[in-house]
């Protein structure tokens, strides 16, 4: 039997040692991602060119719910402003609510200030299940848990990890996201039928790049309502953002009284070849404290 | 086997999974193109260097393959797929005497087998990593039975690219300067 070259033995013992490694804790192995952002590196002007051209031959941009395309600039008009007076009624809320609290000095709520960052999508993971996006921005421009945004007001994901010259995106869609605390409006803003009061509901990500939740059932919820995001959890400069609209209510058969909701995001990342990151800057509490005083 | 060529292959490999895959992905599904590389090397290069480079083949699929996890983290393992393509690189250099390696339809067919078999590694690793929820967070809801499955949906996939992808690799072949094939001998180094 032949007896094995040092360069299998080499092999074996790198081998050993990685097997040994993988018993690792998650948090000793952060190397391991600073070590894949310097392996990718030299890819990335390529996996960029690369990404435009899919998104290019996709078709790119979002999912059309039967809408008619020569209306698109209108709608996006229309989705910034339920943004920003979905905004503004999220502030009038949390304004209430400190008049309510006086004892609290500081809550949360208000403006916030921040710095929109054009990252173009350069790559993706490539043989795990999970999405998870590599942008062009490093941690010099964005920090991580940045919200990353599309179109102005559509919500796409979170910022998970920052290297020296690019970061990760985890999407909203993504189940390692967890679930959403989202609130539900009409589709106009001025439809006074059913804006008396706020819809809660929690969505939790499918897995096929939609979200489920449930609402009560008299809530007048319809399809094509819009789903904001209203969770604490996440950073100020995602609130309002629209995660998407309900396509789908469906009474639930072992609770009558609640209706299951199915809501598509109106861009998937996977379709995009940018997206703009809102980087948070110093709070604007000041000036809304002046103002009150 | 020219290592120069390795690395350039390695290279475009790495491009392409990492941004044009996701044009002809189902149902997040897609093919392996450095699997199916390392497999192409594994039909015909010497055994050592088969083993390295769909070692280093591996240690690429495992960088670029990030695993995201609640809330919101992303971690990178280095090893399930190294040794996962190890090991399937070491079957297929036990079995690549018996078939007529340089065709198309052998490289179909091992393809498949090799992703098949090296998914088979990773989901064992993440299942052990699993057992661990206080150490490794993101595997705390892995499903070790529906991993399984959409790996080998990827296999078949992969089985399936192999016709064109193995059709240039095939046709590229000389670029590689691999050992030719000696009378009565299958085991070289």
């Amino acid at each position: 039997m032949k007896r094995p070259g040092a360069f299998q033995l080499l092999l074996a013992a790198i081998a050993g040692a990685i097997a040994l490694s993988l018993f690792t804790p998650t948090r000793h192995l952060h190397w391991i991602t600073d070590l894949a952002a310097v392996v990718r590196l030299p890819a990335v002007p390529l996996t960029h060119l690369a990404t435009k051209a899919r998104v290019w031959l996709r078709g790119g941009g979002g999912v059309q719910i039967e809408e008619e395309h020569d209306l698109e600039y209108y709608r996006s008009e229309m989705h910034n402003f339920l943004t920003l007076y979905n905004a503004e009624r999220l502030r009038a809320r949390s304004l209430q609510e400190r008049i309510e609290q006086l004892e609290r000095a500081r809550i949360e709520g208000g403006d916030v200030l921040f710095e929109p960052v054009i990252a173009s999508v350069v790559g993706r993971n490539t043989q795990s299940a999970g999405e998870v996006y590599e942008l062009n921005v490093g941690s010099s421009k964005v920090q991580s848990n940045a919200v990353a945004v599309y179109d102005g007001s559509h919500l796409i994901g979170r910022i998970a990890e920052t290297n020296a010259l690019t970061s990760l995106l985890v999407p909203i869609t993504s189940p390692a996201i967890g679930p959403l605390q989202a609130y539900v409006t009409p589709e106009r803003a001025a439809d006074d039928r059913r804006m008396a009061d706020q819809v809660l509901t929690l969505l939790t990500p499918r897995g096929d790049g939609t979200f489920e939740g449930e609402v009560e059932h008299d809530s007048g919820v319809m399809v094509r309502d819009f789903v904001l995001l209203d969770d604490p959890t996440w950073p100020k400069t995602g609130r309002a953002m629209i995660i998407g609209r309900v396509v789908s209510v469906e009474p639930k058969q072992e609770s009558p009284l609640r209706v299951h909701i199915v809501v598509q995001p109106t861009y998937a990342a996977a379709n995009l070849s940018s997206v703009t990151i809102k980087v948070e800057r110093a709070s604007t509490m000041t000036a809304m404290n002046g103002g009150e005083q | 086997m020219k290592w120069s060529t390795f690395a350039i292959f390695a290279f475009a490999a790495l491009v392409l999974e990492l941004s044009l895959t996701g044009l002809v992905e189902v149902a997040s599904i897609r093919p392996s193109l450095l699997a199916l590389l390392a497999l192409f090397i594994a039909l015909s290069a010497a055994r050592v260097a088969a083993l390295w480079a769909c070692f280093l083949l591996g240690c690429l699929a495992d960088l670029s393959s990030a695993i995201s996890y609640p809330p919101g983290q992303v971690a990178h393992l280095l090893g399930p797929h190294a040794l996962g393509f190890t090991f399937g690189g070491a079957l297929v250099l036990q079995i690549r005497a018996m078939v007529m390696r340089r065709q198309l339809v052998a490289l179909c067919v091992f393809s498949g087998m090799f992703v098949a078999t090296a998914s088979i590694i990773v989901v064992a690793v993440y299942t052990a990593r699993s057992w661990f929820p206080s150490f490794a967070p993101e595997f705390a809801e892995f499903r070790p039975a529906g991993e399984l499955m959409r790996r080998w949906a990827s296999a078949l996939y992969t089985a399936i690219a192999a016709l064109p992808v193995g059709y240039v690799l095939l046709r590229w072949q000389k670029l590689w300067s691999f050992q030719t094939l000696s009378a009565g001998s299958t085991n070289w180094r």
